[in-house]
């Protein structure tokens, strides 16, 4: 990291709210030409906006951003982009049925006399490729490559686009474990051979301890330290990202009692997972923990028969479920509130009447002719059971806020009494005050004897509402741990990202199955 | 680097079965042909009828696949047409009534025609891309309201006040052959600027990227908007020398024909390889699937079949034709 030189670009006192939201505060953040700059921190601390305001896809609230000593004001991604910043986002842009160069040149391609000029379309494409070590042609089809090699054709976007730096948001969370190396052999050419700045963004923090020069964490939309990546070591950082102690917006755990088992997952195994087996008791909060794309929800959904299983079997009070059966599932009594409420879990059109019912439509139906009064009492319990705050029935879920959305859908099954009951994610942008409402609720069943499983991706939020946890890395349950004061988060994180010594220690020392 | 070469090769054998299952529209056609051809009826007939249909046809379809490879739709093509068409008459005879001249009627028709389906081109997009009104809906709306506009005009006048002079675009025999109209050579003339169009100009080359990810493409600077209009505006305009040959064709404006034209539209489209979803497609790709159909439509009438049979089995087939291209094409899920 050349120091002689002024930073390429610098953030100050960046300042960004959101509607009810303040997302960024005073964040400051820097980086050298050919500087790896790893930027870490949970899940909503505030990362993407950061980006965000980086490429010019937010503008910043206030703060100064300037770029080679200049003051910038970026108002789009393209003035980004020609000012030499440019994003791989994690939710690729490839158009899939367009060839590779048509997608590398994508918006900007060669002409000559006012005519595309194919002839340097490819001849390029070739150069970048080659420049890339990709073994692909130029008119190979997008949407046939991997996801590893469509992602390389995004940095290749960047490198066409004379970028200066690169953002990698989360490169490698859908990458195999070569095609990650590829990707970091290329990120160091990037930075030594071409002199580009790279920020990194990634939960993986071997990856992040391997690559970069700096790091800078962010929690809770605040800057929280920057440090070399040579003077520091994982489990700072660790306890740098998780920071705060405990709050105490969790609920007391007593007065659970746990009962019999009443599901028995065995070996479970699906596209996106491997072999997981679990048990879950009555009265039991069950925690799921792992990264971004680790393959929790994919277990849930398999679980619940949305997923296709390959393997392994799924049996509920002693009974195997039908398989890849949703209505199976609802039938043993399990209940799924999934991570994505607005897409998968609610109809935001409609009222929270028909909302919170839909899931049971079938029952208080006779000859197919919904019984009103029965729907608007059970839709009427519910609400006042979880105080939802609402003026009446009739409301459009789409006009409540998160966390009362968030007890719609958990109302929708409750109103099934279901004898299981996952949640995915239950808590995600929801705010503060109505985040413990919800812990309240899920305690609240569990004394009733609900067998829980939460999926979560905070580690407070399991240690503080779950009896034990259950790390998942790559697709596979790397521990299950109890949860009491000797569980640390740095532990769980450690077993979630695969740490070995952690690991041995963890399975060695007790919780042996 | 050894390695490398033969991988590429790998990727050329893996482009050449693509491009078949991809364009496996080519080999039902040629099926097509020979089997309407060589059993169905002595050759000279069919083939007229196929050509004759296909150049009046086929503008408004390679007007509507732009559309489609943008991603929308547009249902109101058919009376795009009609529209056109009808306006053409209309102009034709009242430039006819004071001048005198014919050739100036035509021209001036002509003109008129084109603008007609320009704006009504200029509309629909508007309503779609600035707007934000989904396709369907907005052009299931203008579809009624230029249909509304045709009958109101067509109550008066329909036909041109000298009918051979419209005749001649579609009915020239050019070096004594009743199928080589002029008609038909303009057609051609419009597939092959309309492909090298799309592939060799930027803009062109916006459509295919817009439709396929219109995330992507608004990434990448990119005006989605802008080119979703375009294609809307092209759209009317291909319509409207579509209504031109119909006019032509018959010596007076055919205006009830808007509402099956635009389903036929869209049945030449799909079954030629341009998908409902965007993003996929060419000019030549539209020219074979208007050719399927007509083929498809002229062997029934060949074989005398009354109406309602010739309905279903188009029906049929088609739904067979798109059966064999979901599983044989290369991505079978998510597409149509």
């Amino acid at each position: 990291m050349p120091e002689n030189t002024g930073p390429l670009i610098e953030l100050r006192n960046i300042t960004k709210i959101f509607p009810g939201v303040k997302a960024l505060s005073d964040v400051c953040f820097d980086i050298y030409p050919g500087e790896v700059h790893a930027l870490c921190g949970e899940n909503g601390a505030g990362k993407s906006t950061l980006i965000k305001v980086m490429t010019g896809a937010h503008p910043a609230g206030s703060g100064e951003y300037f770029i080679d000593g200049q003051e910038v004001h970026i108002r789009s991604t393209q003035e980004g982009i020609a000012l030499g910043v440019s994003c791989v986002y994690q939710e690729l842009s490839i158009a899939p049925q367009q060839d590779v160069a048509h997608n590398l040149f994508i918006g900007q391609l060669p002409m000559k006399k006012g005519l595309v000029d194919h002839k340097t379309l490819y001849s390029e494409t070739q150069r970048i490729l080659d420049q890339l070590d990709m073994p692909i042609s130029p008119r190979d089809i997008a949407g046939d490559l991997s996801v590893g090699q469509q992602q390389m054709i995004e940095i290749g976007r960047a490198l066409i686009r004379n970028a200066r730096c690169i953002i990698l948001d989360e490169p490698t969370s859908s990458l195999s474990e070569k095609e990650t190396e590829t990707l970091f052999q290329i990120v160091r050419e990037l930075k030594t051979e071409h002199n580009i700045a790279i920020v990194y963004i990634s939960h993986k923090l071997d990856e992040v301890m391997e690559l970069s020069d700096r790091i800078t964490v962010i929690r809770d939309g605040e800057n929280i330290c920057t440090m070399k990546t040579s003077e520091t070591t994982q489990d700072e950082l660790i306890t740098n990202m998780i920071g705060r102690p405990l709050e105490s917006q969790y609920p007391e755990k007593t007065g659970r009692q746990q009962g019999e088992v009443i599901m028995d997952v065995q070996h479970l195994t699906g596209a996106a997972f491997e072999d997981i087996s679990f048990q879950l008791r009555a009265g039991e909060v069950l925690g799921f923990f792992g990264l971004v794309g680790a393959g929790r929800s994919e277990i849930m959904r398999a679980i619940f028969g949305v997923d296709k299983t390959l393997g392994g079997c799924v049996k509920v009070d002693g009974k195997t479920l039908k398989k890849n059966s949703t209505p199976a599932a609802i039938e043993a009594g399990i209940g799924f509130c999934t991570e994505d409420r607005k897409k998968e879990g609610l109809a935001l059109g409609l009222t929270i009447l028909l909302n919170s019912t839909s899931a049971k439509l079938n029952q208080l139906a006779r000859i197919g002719v919904i019984n009103r009064q029965r729907q608007l009492e059970d839709a009427d319990k519910y609400v006042k059971a979880m105080r939802t705050k609402t003026p009446s029935l009739t409301q459009l879920v789409g006009n409540l806020s998160g966390g009362n959305q968030q007890k719609v859908v958990l109302a929708k099954w409750l109103t099934l009494t279901p004898k299981i009951l996952i949640v995915d994610e239950p808590t995600r942008g929801i705010d503060v005050g109505s985040k413990a409402e919800i812990y309240e609720i899920i305690n609240d069943l569990a004394r009733e004897g609900m067998g829980i499983i939460m999926v979560s991706s905070e580690i407070e939020e399991i240690l503080g509402v779950c009896d034990s946890v259950i790390t998942v890395y790559e697709g596979r349950k790397t521990a299950q741990l109890p949860i009491d004061e000797n569980l640390t988060s740095e532990t769980v994180l450690a077993c979630s990202i695969g740490k070995k010594d952690v690991l041995e220690r963890v399975n060695k020392g007790g919780a042996s199955e | 680097m050894e390695k490398k070469v033969k991988e590429t090769t790998a990727g050329d054998k893996r482009r050449f079965t693509r491009f078949f299952k991809d364009n496996n529209s080519i080999l039902i056609l040629v099926i097509m042909l020979f089997v309407a051809f060589v059993f169905v009826d002595g050759y000279r007939n069919s083939f007229y009828n196929v050509i004759k249909y296909t150049a009046m046809y086929g503008p408004v379809c390679l007007g509507l696949a732009l559309v489609m490879i943008t991603g929308n739709i547009d249902l109101s093509a058919g009376f795009q047409a009609g529209l056109s068409g009808v306006t053409l008459v209309i102009a034709f005879n009242a430039v006819y009534g004071v001048t005198g001249n014919g050739a100036l009627a035509l021209v001036v028709g002509i003109i008129v025609a084109i603008l007609t389906g320009a704006l009504c081109g200029v509309i629909n997009g508007f309503f779609v891309a600035k707007v934000g009104i989904p396709a369907l809906i907005a052009t299931i709306a203008s579809n009624y309201a230029f249909q509304g506009i045709v009958y109101y005009f067509a109550r008066s006048s329909f036909a041109p006040e000298d009918a051979n002079i419209v005749k001649l675009f579609a009915q020239t025999k050019i070096f004594g052959l009743r199928w080589f109209a002029p008609s038909v050579i303009v057609f051609l003339i419009v597939v092959a600027l309309v492909f090298f169009w799309m592939r060799k100009t930027r803009f062109g080359n916006r459509l295919h990227v817009v439709g396929d990810n219109p995330e992507a493409a608004s990434y990448a600077g990119i005006n989605v908007q802008n080119t979703v209009w375009v294609a809307y505006v092209l759209c009317g305009i291909l319509s409207a020398l579509t209504g031109f040959v119909m006019v032509s064709q018959a010596g007076y404006a055919i205006y009830t024909q808007g509402s099956s034209l635009s389903t036929l539209t869209i049945s030449c489209c799909v079954i030629g390889g341009i998908k409902m979803t965007g993003g996929k497609g060419t000019a030549v790709h539209v020219l074979i699937g208007v050719l399927i159909m007509r083929v498809i439509s002229q062997m029934m009438t060949s074989l005398f079949l009354p109406q309602y049979w010739v309905n279903f089995i188009t029906g049929a087939l088609l739904i067979v034709v798109l059966i064999i291209d979901r599983f044989t094409s290369s991505k079978s899920v998510d597409e149509l």
